[in-house]
């Protein structure tokens, strides 16, 4: 039954993985970044639901670490049931189970203002280092611009080895077509100029991510155990004990 | 005085019992005579150790695993716990003491090589299954390590009967509570991560212990290996244990490192 489990997983489980920000919804019956991670078969995860994410909060764990829960919104556009998600254990929702994981880190969000064109935006989420501490980093293009920016960011300019929001800033290398065209600090709220270009570092927020499974075979995994755990104890501990009798 | 003074004290006095122990029974093989002092000195050590196990969890607020110090010191503690209880059940099986208190000696000075004071605990740590988990790998240890203490018998003495049936017997105990440990290991990360299993090393190697325990128990029950093969056999399945739960965790980074190893790993 163990090994049938597996191969239920492998056929029928559905698992993915999914990011969010602060004020960031997903509609998990269409979004295309929701597919079997794992499988046979790789196919969208058909989840009847909404997904939001209002705030993400960081939680000293006592061994001294960082990790996150969120606040979450779920169900549907006219039914929302608001749901606090932490790393102690799953969210059980038709037929699915949503896991907090222990991966966050900051949405830098960066302005393009340009002369006589609308303003065009762009959300960086950056990631902390391996052990949980700043500097947060990111590096990506800037839409269909050309740019490319590195980011490493630092949500206290003062104390360089703190997660609080209190001095954020960060070092921003721009480049274009291979070219260096800036790299150095940049404040929140302030502004780069490059040529008749101007970036603007207008947001920061919080991301963090789910796990998303369904159908992952546990009532056939569940009888498993019990039979393989009921078979060894009667066949070894009939032995123990009757040894003994002899 | 902290609990954590006095056991830095304590625990090399009990280093100290188990050697003392270990040597006894050790020439207790041979000489008769040796085993009872033995058998008092493991008793008064295992008296001490379960004072200041009990102390520190106390103080601590958690149970003895968090710290390296702590995860080697609790197996330690288990398997003299164990071989003591089935001792005063079946005082004859009291004499293969050499496998537990080597056992132990070697889990507290694992532990005593890395001391470490008083953490927190880890989210992840806040779990039933964890705790299933955890007492059920320890008794896997201590069991196969009481059937290491028939196996030496038998290796060194050439004794069979009584310590043949002690090896097969603590060999089966070990499957079936090393079984219980992988379900409950499993349950706990589909509760914890969302999935039942990982192919992480010590998890991959987990099962390679639980089909070699299996395949000790059938080479003993229908090929007919007794004595000396199965001795050998049982050697084999501690050090596969020990491998797994000691020397693996150091070659590897992986969640279980944090477990066994204590702290971040």
């Amino acid at each position: 039954m163990i090994v049938l489990s597996f191969f239920w997983q492998g056929l029928f489980g559905k698992r993915a993985y999914l990011r969010l920000m602060e004020g960031e919804e997903a509609n998990l019956r269409t979004s295309p970044w929701l597919y079997q991670e794992k499988g046979l078969l790789v196919r969208r995860i058909s989840f009847p639901a909404v997904l939001g994410l209002e705030e993400v909060r960081l939680v000293r764990d006592r061994e001294g670490s960082m990790v996150p829960e969120s606040h979450i919104y779920l169900g549907d556009l006219l039914d929302l049931t608001e749901r606090r998600l932490t790393l102690k254990g799953p969210l059980s929702f038709r037929g699915a189970n949503l896991y907090q994981t222990q991966d966050w880190g900051y949405v830098l969000e960066f302005l393009l203002l340009r002369p006589g064109e609308p303003h065009r935006r762009m959300f960086y989420f950056a990631q902390p280092r391996r052990d949980g501490t700043p500097p947060f980093s990111v590096q990506g293009a800037f839409l269909d611009t050309g740019y490319k920016l590195r980011i490493e960011f630092y949500p206290d300019m003062m104390h360089r080895d703190s997660w609080r929001l209190r001095l954020p800033g960060a070092r921003v290398t721009f480049e274009r077509n291979g070219r260096r065209l800036f790299s150095g600090w940049v404040l929140y709220s302030q502004r780069v100029r490059l040529g008749e270009d101007g970036f603007y570092f207008a947001g920061i927020s919080r991301w963090t991510a789910f796990v998303l499974t369904a159908d992952q075979g546990e009532p056939i995994l569940y009888t498993g155990f019990v039979l393989t755990i009921l078979g060894g104890f009667l066949l070894y501990g009939a032995i123990f004990w009757s040894g003994e009798k002899k | 005085m902290s609990v954590l003074q006095v056991e830095a004290t304590f625990s090399w006095v009990m280093v100290l019992l188990y050697a003392l122990s270990f040597v006894g029974f050790a020439a207790g093989i041979f000489w008769e005579k040796w085993r009872r002092p033995a058998l008092l000195v493991l008793v008064a050590a295992f008296v001490l150790h379960t004072v200041l196990l009990a102390w520190r969890w106390y103080e601590v607020a958690h149970g003895p695993y968090v710290t390296r110090y702590e995860v080697f010191s609790s197996n330690a503690w288990t398997i003299v716990g164990l071989y003591l209880l089935v001792g005063w059940r079946w005082r004859d099986w009291l004499r293969f003491g050499v496998g537990p208190s080597g056992a132990a000696l070697l889990f507290l000075l694992l532990a005593l090589e890395r001391y470490e004071r008083v953490p927190g605990i880890p989210a992840a740590y806040h779990y039933f299954w964890l705790a299933v988990h955890i007492i059920f790998t320890k008794l896997a240890l201590a069991s196969i390590f009481i059937a290491v203490g028939a196996a030496l018998v038998v290796l060194f003495k050439g004794e069979e009967g009584r310590a043949r049936e002690f090896i097969f017997r603590f060999t089966g105990l070990a499957l079936c509570f090393w079984t219980v440990a992988v379900a409950a290991g499993s349950v706990w990360a589909h509760i914890r991560w969302g999935r039942f299993w990982g192919w992480d090393p010590i998890e991959t190697w987990s099962l390679i212990v639980w089909l070699g325990l299996g395949t000790s128990l059938h080479l003993q029950k229908t090929l007919g290996w007794r004595g000396r093969r199965a001795a050998w056999l049982t050697v084999f399945m501690a050090f596969l244990f020990v491998f797994v739960l000691v020397l693996l965790p150091f070659f590897t980074r992986t969640l279980h490192t944090m477990y066994l190893l204590g702290g971040r790993g």
